[in-house]
C-alpha cells in the first residue's frame, strides 16, 4: 500500500503508517418530516458534509534534526488549505484520491521513542465526503446525423420471442391494439421487485446502423438491454410516437447482433406489471426531436455517488444561437419524459416545415391556439416551467393563455393554467410563460399510462411558436444562453459553452462561451443570460436535452471524476 | 434552487453565484403577502461568506434583485439595502431586499405627482408621472388601477406618498393594490374560490377579536350639500353572534365627496377587515400536507408565489370561524403571509386577519404608511 500526501510519499524512509487508518465517512445531512404518518418520520436527505480521516505517522531519523526535517515536510503539506492524499493498495484495485482540508497535526510524545529517534505524529483531517478517481472521465453524446433505419420487429406477433417473469418462463402474448405489441406480465404484492424479460434473436449489421431503439410499455420501470450477452449502452431516452410508449436507443458496439434481451425491473405497489413492446429497430439516426437543432441525448456518471460534472456543448462549424441545456435524472420516474410538446400536438393551425427551426415546422397561436395531447404518465410530478420559442412578425405583446386538463377515457379532471403577456419580435427568441404543477390531478399509476393531458396554448393576437417545452424544474436543471448567431468568430457568436460546477478548488461555479477548442478565450457571457441552474450528476446515468437554434452538429460532453464512497473501482 | 439575479443601478444584470469569491449563498428566505398596503413579493434576506472588505456594484443599496426560478422571476422584483458587512467567513453578510412594490411606501419614498409636477389625486395620474419622471422602476400600470381622483378635487393640498394614494383608492373601491410578477402594478379583489386544499388534522386556528368590529362609520364632507355627513356600513350577522361594535374612519381630510364615494369607503372597509373575528395563529405546512385542487402535493414555493396575487386555501376539517356547526366541514380562509426557506420543506402561512402579537408585527402596524391627505 502507498499513501502519498501531496507530493509526499507517506510509506516511504523516513515515514511510516501505523495500521489502523480510519477513512471516516461521508455525513448525511437529514431532516426528519412525520407528514402524516401516525408512527415515526420521514428521513429526507439531499447532501452529504465532509468526513473526517484520522491516522498516525512515524518519522524516524538518525538524528533530532533529521526528525525535525520530516516533519517540516509533513507539516508543509498538511497545512494546505486544499491537498491530495491518494491511497494506493499497489494490487487489482485502483488508486483512491481524497480531497483533504487544513489538517490538525498532534505530536503523541513518548520519551522511549525519542530515545530510539522516533516520533509519532497524529494526523487528523476533514475531506470532501466522496473519494474521487484519479484520471477523469470523459461521456460523449454524439452529433445529430443519420437517416438510416431498419425495423427488426414490428411486433405484430409473438413468433420467436420467449419471455420470462423473474426468472420464471412466461407466455408472451400478442395484442392486436393498436398499438400492436407483444408481451409478457405478471401480478406482485407490495414492494416485491420484479423482473420482466423479452428476448429475441435477429440477424442484425450493426457496423453503422449501432443504435437499437425499441418502443416500450412499462410505466415507472427502467429497460435494459443486453445483445449476445453483452449489456449495451443506453444511449438516449424520449417519447414514443406511439401514446404513452417510452422510445430508448441503447449503442451496439459489436458489428452485429443476434440475441436481444430486454428486461424491465422495478418495484412498487401491487399491480399486475407488464412489458410490452410496440416495435424494434436499428438505426443510424441520433435522437432528435424534430431537428438537428434539439437532441436527446443519455449521458453516463461512472462511480457510486454523485458528482461534480463539466458540461460542454460546442460546434465545430456554427455558432450555437440560442441555446438551452435541461440536465435531469435518469430513473424509473423519468422513463420517457421529453420536455419537447410538438411532438405531442394534436389540433390547431396550419403548421409550415421550416428546417431551420427548432422543431422543424412553425405554427401560428392565434384563434383557438394549438392543442397538444401529452402522455401525462411520462412525466414525473413536479413543478413545471412552460417555455414557449415564439415571434411575431412585426412584433407586439400577445397575451399567452394556456391551460390543461387532464382526460381518462372521456372523463375531464382538474383544470389547470394561467396566462402572460410577451413582447416579441420578428426573431424567434425563448420566453418563460409560467409554472404550473403536473399532473394536474393525482392519478394512480395504473391510470397515468393511459391518461392523456390536453394543453392548449393560445395567443390573444398573431404569435407564431417554433417549440414549446414543459421543464420539470423539481428534479431538472435549466441552463439557458444565448451564444448569438451568425458567423462564429473570436469574441463574437460563440460556438462552444462551458458550465462548470463548484468544486473545492474553484467554489464559484461559472459558465463561459467561446470560439476556440483549448478555451483559450473562453469568457463569461457578456451581460446577464436567462437561466442559470446548477446541474446535477448521479450515477449512472443522466438524460439531457440540447436545444441549439443556430448549429445543427452541437456535441453535448460530460466531464469530471467518477466519485466513490470510500474506495475507487476505476 | 432559487438563484437571485442582481442588476445594479444603471449596469448589468449579474447572478449571485458570479459574485465574489466563492459565488455561493445561503439563508435564502423570501416573504409574500396580501392585505393592507402593497400585495405581493415583500421581502427576501440571505447570507453571503464575503470578505469584510469586499466590493461589487451590484451589492449596494437600490440593487434590482430578482428571485429566478431557472429563466422564471417568482414575483416582482425587489429592492436591495445597503447590506450588513460581516466581519469574517465566520459572520457572513447579511442582506435584505423589500418588494418593489413598497418602494411607494413610507415618508422617504416616491410622491404622487401629475406630469407637471403639481399634486395629484388620480392613482394612474400619479403612477404614469412616477415611472416616466422620477424613476419608479415598474414597468406599467395594468387597467385595474383606478383613474378616478381620491376626493373632490384631482389633486392635493398636501403631499401624499404613492403608496396612501392607492391604499385609500383601493380602499374606496374594496380591493387590494400590488405590483405583479409582471412588474405592473394591479388593483385586485380578494380570491373568492380556493387554489389549495389543506388535508384534515393538521390545521388548527385560535380566534382574535383585536380588529373586530361589526359596523363601520365614515365621516365626510359631502359634495353636494356642502355638509359633514356620516356613511354606515353594519354585518348584521356579526352583530348578532359576537356583539355590536363600532369603527370609526374620518375621511374629511379628503374634502369634498359624493355619498356614494363615502359609502364605497365604509362597504370597502367593512368587507376587507371587519367584521369577523381574526386570528392568533399561522400555520406551518409541508408539501405532503397543502395539495393542489387535483390531489397533488402543492409545490411550497409556487404556494407563496400564489399567495402575492391572492390565494385563498381550504382547510378542511375546521368548522367556520363563525364558531356555528352548519354543516360545513371546511374553513376558506385567505392567505395574508407566506414565507419561505429556499430549499426546505415546509412553508409559513399567516392568514389575513392575523391579530398582531409580537413586536415587530406591533411596530409595523404603528408606524404604517397613512392614509392620503387632501
Amino acid at each position: 500500500m502507498k499513501l502519498t500526501y501531496g507530493a509526499l510519499d507517506l510509506t516511504a524512509s523516513p515515514y511510516l503508517i501505523e495500521f489502523g487508518l480510519d477513512s471516516g465517512a461521508p455525513q448525511n445531512v437529514s431532516e426528519a418530516l412525520a407528514f402524516l404518518l401516525q408512527d415515526g418520520e420521514v428521513e429526507l436527505s439531499s447532501r452529504a458534509s465532509n468526513r473526517t480521516l484520522a491516522f498516525n505517522v512515524l518519522i524516524e531519523g538518525a538524528n533530532l534534526l533529521a526528525l525535525a526535517t520530516a516533519e517540516q515536510n509533513l507539516v508543509a503539506e498538511t497545512e494546505k488549505p486544499l491537498n491530495l492524499l491518494t491511497l494506493d493498495p499497489e494490487d487489482s484495485g485502483p488508486p483512491t484520491v481524497y480531497e483533504v482540508f487544513r489538517a490538525q497535526v498532534s505530536l503523541v510524545r513518548d520519551d522511549d521513542w525519542e530515545r530510539s529517534r522516533i516520533r509519532r505524529y497524529a494526523v487528523e483531517v476533514r475531506a470532501y465526503p466522496f473519494v474521487r478517481s484519479t484520471q477523469t472521465f470523459t461521456s460523449t453524446g454524439a452529433a445529430p446525423g443519420g437517416t438510416t433505419t431498419t425495423t427488426l420487429d414490428a411486433c405484430g406477433s409473438a413468433t420467436g420471442w420467449t419471455g420470462t417473469v423473474n426468472g420464471a418462463s412466461a407466455t408472451v402474448s400478442a395484442v392486436t391494439g393498436p398499438p400492436t405489441t407483444i408481451g409478457v406480465s405478471g401480478t406482485f404484492p407490495l414492494d416485491q421487485k420484479y423482473i420482466l424479460t423479452l428476448q429475441k434473436t435477429f440477424a442484425a449489421t450493426t457496423t453503422s446502423t449501432n443504435l437499437l431503439v425499441v418502443d416500450w410499455l412499462g410505466t415507472g420501470s427502467i429497460l435494459t438491454a443486453t445483445g449476445d450477452g453483452v449489456e449495451l449502452e443506453r444511449f438516449a431516452e424520449g417519447a414514443s410516437p406511439t401514446s404513452g410508449y417510452t422510445r430508448t436507443w441503447f449503442r451496439v458496439a459489436a458489428a452485429s447482433l443476434a440475441v436481444t434481451r430486454f428486461t424491465l425491473v422495478s418495484a412498487g405497489v401491487p399491480a399486475v406489471r407488464s412489458l410490452q413492446i410496440d416495435n424494434v429497430a436499428v438505426t443510424n439516426a441520433s435522437p432528435i426531436v424534430g431537428g438537428n437543432r434539439q437532441q436527446l441525448r443519455s449521458l453516463s456518471v461512472p462511480g457510486s455517488a454523485r458528482t461534480q460534472g463539466s458540461l460542454a456543448v460546442q460546434s465545430e462549424t456554427s455558432a450555437l444561437g440560442d441555446t438551452i441545456v435541461y440536465v435531469y435524472p435518469s430513473d424509473d420516474s423519468t422513463s420517457g419524459y421529453t420536455p419537447s410538446l410538438r411532438q405531442f400536438r394534436g389540433s390547431g393551425n396550419t403548421v409550415t416545415p421550416d428546417t431551420t427551426k427548432v422543431s422543424g415546422s412553425t405554427e401560428p397561436l392565434t384563434g383557438l391556439g394549438v392543442t397538444f395531447n401529452i402522455p401525462i404518465g411520462l412525466f414525473p410530478y413536479g413543478l413545471y416551467l412552460l417555455m414557449g420559442r415564439l415571434a411575431t412578425s412585426g412584433g407586439g405583446t400577445p397575451l399567452i393563455t394556456y391551460s390543461g386538463k387532464t382526460n381518462i377515457g372521456g372523463l375531464g379532471l382538474t383544470q389547470v393554467g394561467g396566462s402572460t403577456t410577451i413582447t416579441t419580435t420578428t426573431a424567434y427568441q425563448n420566453f418563460a410563460l409560467g409554472r404550473l404543477i403536473l399532473p394536474a390531478s393525482d392519478l394512480d399509476p395504473a391510470a397515468a399510462s393511459v391518461a392523456l393531458m390536453s394543453l392548449t396554448v393560445q395567443a390573444s393576437s398573431t404569435c407564431t411558436y417554433d417549440e414549446l417545452w414543459l421543464f420539470n424544474t423539481s428534479i431538472g436543471r435549466l441552463i439557458q444562453v444565448n451564444c448569438g448567431t451568425g458567423t462564429a468568430v473570436l469574441g463574437g457568436p460563440a460556438r462552444r459553452l462551458f458550465i462548470e460546477p463548484a468544486t473545492t478548488r474553484t467554489p464559484r461555479p461559472t459558465v463561459r462561451v467561446g470560439h476556440a477548442a483549448d478555451r483559450s478565450d473562453s469568457h463569461y457571457p457578456t451581460g446577464a443570460f436567462p437561466s442559470w441552474q446548477i446541474p446535477e450528476f448521479s450515477p449512472p446515468l443522466v438524460n439531457a436535452l440540447v436545444v441549439t437554434s443556430n448549429a445543427t452538429d452541437a456535441v453535448i460532453t460530460l466531464s469530471g471524476y467518477a466519485r466513490w464512497h470510500t474506495h475507487a473501482a476505476s | 434552487m432559487l438563484h437571485p439575479l442582481l442588476t445594479p443601478i444603471g449596469g448589468t444584470a449579474t447572478w449571485l453565484a458570479q459574485i465574489g469569491p466563492y459565488g455561493a449563498w445561503g439563508d435564502l428566505e423570501w416573504t409574500t403577502r396580501w392585505g393592507e398596503g402593497a400585495c405581493g413579493m415583500y421581502e427576501a434576506q440571505w447570507s453571503m461568506p464575503l470578505p469584510p472588505d469586499f466590493d461589487h456594484p451590484a451589492l449596494r443599496s437600490g440593487t434590482l434583485v430578482e428571485l429566478m426560478d431557472g429563466p422564471w422571476r417568482i414575483g416582482s422584483p425587489l429592492i436591495l439595502a445597503e447590506p450588513a458587512r460581516g466581519s469574517g467567513f465566520n459572520q457572513p453578510w447579511q442582506f435584505t431586499a423589500t418588494g418593489i412594490g413598497r418602494e411607494v411606501e413610507g415618508e422617504n419614498s416616491f410622491y404622487a405627482f401629475d406630469a407637471g409636477s403639481n399634486t395629484t389625486s388620480v392613482p394612474s395620474t400619479a403612477i404614469d408621472a412616477a415611472i416616466s419622471l422620477q424613476g419608479l422602476r415598474w414597468s406599467g400600470r395594468d387597467a385595474s388601477v383606478s383613474t378616478a381622483a381620491v376626493g373632490s378635487s384631482t389633486s392635493t393640498d398636501q403631499l401624499n406618498t404613492i403608496g396612501a394614494l392607492l391604499n385609500t383608492s383601493a380602499d374606496s373601491l374594496g380591493k387590494r393594490w400590488g405590483v405583479g410578477q409582471d412588474n405592473r402594478v394591479y388593483f385586485y379583489s380578494d380570491p373568492t374560490t380556493p387554489t389549495y386544499n389543506v388535508i384534515p388534522g393538521v390545521a388548527s386556528l385560535g380566534v382574535a377579536d383585536d380588529d373586530y368590529a361589526s359596523v363601520v362609520f365614515v365621516r365626510y364632507l359631502e359634495s353636494v350639500s356642502g355638509t359633514y355627513q356620516t356613511a354606515s356600513a353594519s354585518s348584521p350577522p356579526a352583530i348578532t353572534r359576537y356583539g355590536r361594535r363600532e369603527y370609526p374612519t374620518d375621511v374629511t381630510s379628503l374634502g369634498a365627496i359624493t355619498t356614494a364615494t363615502a359609502q364605497g369607503f365604509a362597504d370597502g372597509i367593512l368587507a376587507k377587515s371587519k367584521a369577523r373575528l381574526g386570528w392568533t395563529n399561522g400555520l406551518t405546512l409541508t408539501s405532503n400536507q397543502i395539495l393542489t385542487a387535483g390531489g397533488e402535493a402543492a409545490d411550497l414555493s409556487k404556494v407563496a408565489e400564489d399567495v402575492a396575487g391572492g390565494c385563498m386555501v381550504r382547510l378542511h376539517g375546521i368548522f367556520n370561524d363563525l364558531l356555528e356547526y352548519n354543516g360545513q366541514t371546511w374553513l376558506d380562509i385567505i392567505i395574508g403571509e407566506a414565507k419561505l426557506t429556499d430549499g426546505e420543506d415546509s412553508i409559513s402561512l399567516s392568514p389575513m386577519g392575523l391579530a398582531k402579537r409580537d413586536l415587530a408585527s406591533i411596530v409595523e402596524e404603528v408606524s404604517g404608511v397613512g392614509d392620503v391627505a387632501a
